[in-house]
């Protein structure tokens, strides 16, 4: 197959320059709220994010990889001419790109998830029509988009109560963070190292079943309380004859917290995220090497950590910056809240992730961020926000789309 | 993706802080406003007056900003209602000090000697009332960060129950001082009863709105 032979490097070059716009904007928004908070300086934070999510990327990146390559369009209907495949998934690759980046340079909130998930569709539909849409899996993707933020901000508005109730209104906020804030780094604990072994380090070859996955989570996460508890003890004793003013001491634990659950938000991220910069590469590498479309794509781990890669890279060029106009600019969002936020996040992408369904982190946290506010967390949130977003959303899948099916005739005439 | 960067609103409480600030820097001056007409130095009553409206301007242009920030697609704990009569009491303070500084310098109007020790003390007991309003406004970030609840919610509460009782306080010796200002018919001139009727008036306003500050906060953590 000589035109896939070509087609190898324009392909991995395209998925790069995705992931690259996955680092530069995406990974920012978790990050930035925990230098906002003052939990993070901008060197760890972007040190943080590419770590995390390159350790995202590799140890639980694969499902949602194979949703978006697969799912969305039939590959079976590929199966006479499998270099169009790898034609498409170019195209879409390419047209999510460059949608992504003007779309940046305009400032306006769109999400690589939905540029990807618009590119697929987009040739899908050239190829074969309305037929080579799965469109029950291609409406299960919307309605996650707008169940997740719901989901998010449900989740987070419950945490901060939890926490406001139990530990900021408490009439000894000293002792009620001794016997409530182990429980919230137990849960945190627990959840992500569930994540983690039930059903994300296949490619480490580790599968661990439900349960015993289950009792190794459980297990983390008591002795995380345990470690949890001993620090607040330490804390306590340093700080509480010092510091009369219980807030002050309470928003510096979260600090801790807060930067757990940022990685936390990185790693999940990455475990999303990569899927929509590689999910095409592998797509296109499988017909360039084997020739024909198979029915189940292997996405290499070697492959996962270039997307994880390409992520860092944007977050250590451009994404930085991004980190430090808007940490400059939420210093209002204490530890706590935060923490709350990033919390309920990192939970809804998780689980979407394992779902197999590609959501934008940053929906989810935007949806997240005015569920702590319902709670009456926040001093000010501007809800245009919202419609904004939502405009983003009506208009990214069609113009990406749009964008893909013209590269893809352009593709098709050469 | 620099959506959530949108999604956070300028804070209202730090500006209505500042806001008060300004307020506070136009009360500062009633006493040294007094202290001149008790002795009849009109030239510098009327030096302060003039300051009190610079201030009271200053005061306008950040309330003024305030308002600008506050439209309706933005998301606050509180009813953006109830902040923006609760700005309008704070507003008022600065207002009704600019109003006396006019009473004192439309004529050289002359305290009664047996007038001077009571209305210095009604004086003072409007300043508590501010002073205690002022305190309210100050545990505002406390109170969000408390989400308005809690125990700082009870604090605060008993802080406003404290607001009204100095208010409570005020109005009584205001009775005393108009008591003792009609008893003055035929010693002094009409004019200078009718003058000082007016700023006792305007003191009492002072309280009222200090005192409605107190209920504005009562809302926010009602609500």
């Amino acid at each position: 197959m000589e035109t896939g032979a070509l087609l190898l490097v324009p392909t991995i070059a395209a998925g790069l320059y995705v992931a690259w716009n996955i680092g530069a904007n995406d990974v920012a928004n978790s990050m930035a709220t925990s230098v906002g908070s003052g939990a993070l300086t901008l060197r760890r934070a972007v040190l943080v994010a590419a770590l995390c999510n390159v350790a995202g990327a590799i140890l639980a990146g694969v499902h949602v990889t194979h949703t978006v390559q697969k799912g969305i369009v039939d590959t079976s209907l590929f199966v006479g001419s499998p270099e169009r495949l790898a034609y498409g998934m170019l195209a879409a690759l390419i047209a999510a790109g460059l949608w992504l980046q003007l779309a940046t340079y305009c400032g306006l909130p769109v999400s690589t998830t939905h540029s990807i998930v618009g590119g697929v569709a987009g040739f899908g539909l050239i190829h074969g029509g309305l037929g080579a849409i799965e469109w029950e899996k291609f409406l299960q993707i919307v309605a996650s988009w707008l169940i997740s933020p719901l989901a998010g901000g449900v989740l987070a508005f419950g945490i901060f109560i939890y926490i406001n109730r139990k530990i900021i209104s408490a009439d000894n906020p000293g002792q009620a963070m001794r016997r409530h804030m182990p429980v919230l780094v137990f849960a945190m604990s627990a959840i992500l190292c569930l994540s983690l072994l039930y059903k994300g380090l296949k490619n480490l070859h580790l599968s661990f079943p439900l349960g015993s996955a289950l009792g190794v989570a459980l297990l983390a996460g008591g002795l995380a309380c345990l470690l949890g508890r001993v620090l607040i003890d330490r804390a306590l004793a340093r700080h509480l004859t010092s510091d009369r003013d219980g807030f002050a001491l309470i928003e510096r634990m979260f600090m801790y917290l807060q930067v757990l659950t940022a990685s936390y938000v990185a790693f999940s991220q990455g475990a999303n995220d990569v899927a929509n910069a590689v999910g095409p590469v592998a797509g296109a590498l499988s017909v360039v090497r084997d020739g024909f479309v198979s029915q189940k794509v292997h996405v290499h781990t070697w492959l996962l950590a270039v997307g994880g890669l390409g992520i860092a890279v944007g977050i250590a060029t451009w994404g930085y910056k991004v980190i430090a106009t808007i940490g400059h600019r939420v210093t209002d969002l204490t530890a706590s809240r935060g923490f709350s936020a990033e919390f309920g996040t990192a939970t809804t992408v998780l689980v979407c992730s394992k779902l197999g369904l590609p959501v934008s982190t940053t929906h989810v946290l935007v949806g997240a961020v005015v569920g702590v506010g319902m709670a009456r967390g926040m001093a000010a949130l501007n809800l245009r926000v919202i419609s904004t977003i939502l405009k983003a959303w009506l208009v990214t899948v069609p113009i990406v789309a749009a964008l893909a099916m013209l590269i893809y005739r352009l593709f098709l005439i050469l | 993706m620099r959506g959530i960067l949108g999604l956070f609103g300028k804070s209202p409480f730090g500006a209505l802080q500042n806001h008060m600030e300004k307020v506070k820097e136009c009360i500062n001056l009633i006493e040294p406003m007094m202290e001149a007409l008790f002795a009849e130095d009109f030239d510098e009553v009327k030096r302060i007056a003039k300051e009190v409206m610079k201030l009271e301007h200053d005061a306008d242009e950040v309330k003024n900003s305030i308002r600008d920030h506050l439209p309706k697609s933005l998301f606050l704990p509180v009813d953006r209602r109830d902040l923006l009569v609760l700005l309008s009491a704070q507003d008022d303070l600065a207002d009704y000090v600019e109003d006396l500084g006019v009473i004192f310098t439309l004529r050289r109007t002359k305290v009664p000697e047996a007038l001077r020790q009571p209305m210095s003390t009604f004086v003072a007991s409007v300043l508590r009332v501010f002073g205690k309003s002022v305190e309210l406004i100050d545990q505002l970030d406390e109170l969000l960060e408390a989400s308005f609840g809690g125990p700082e919610s009870e604090k605060v509460m008993q802080m406003i129950q404290e607001v009204e009782r100095l208010e409570w306080e005020a109005d009584k010796r205001q009775y005393k001082v108009a008591q003792e200002l009609y008893a003055q018919e035929g010693k002094v001139s009409i004019l200078d009863i009718m003058v000082l009727v007016e700023a006792l008036q305007k003191l009492g306003q002072i309280a009222n709105s200090a005192e409605s500050i107190g209920k504005q906060v009562r809302l926010f953590i009602s609500k």
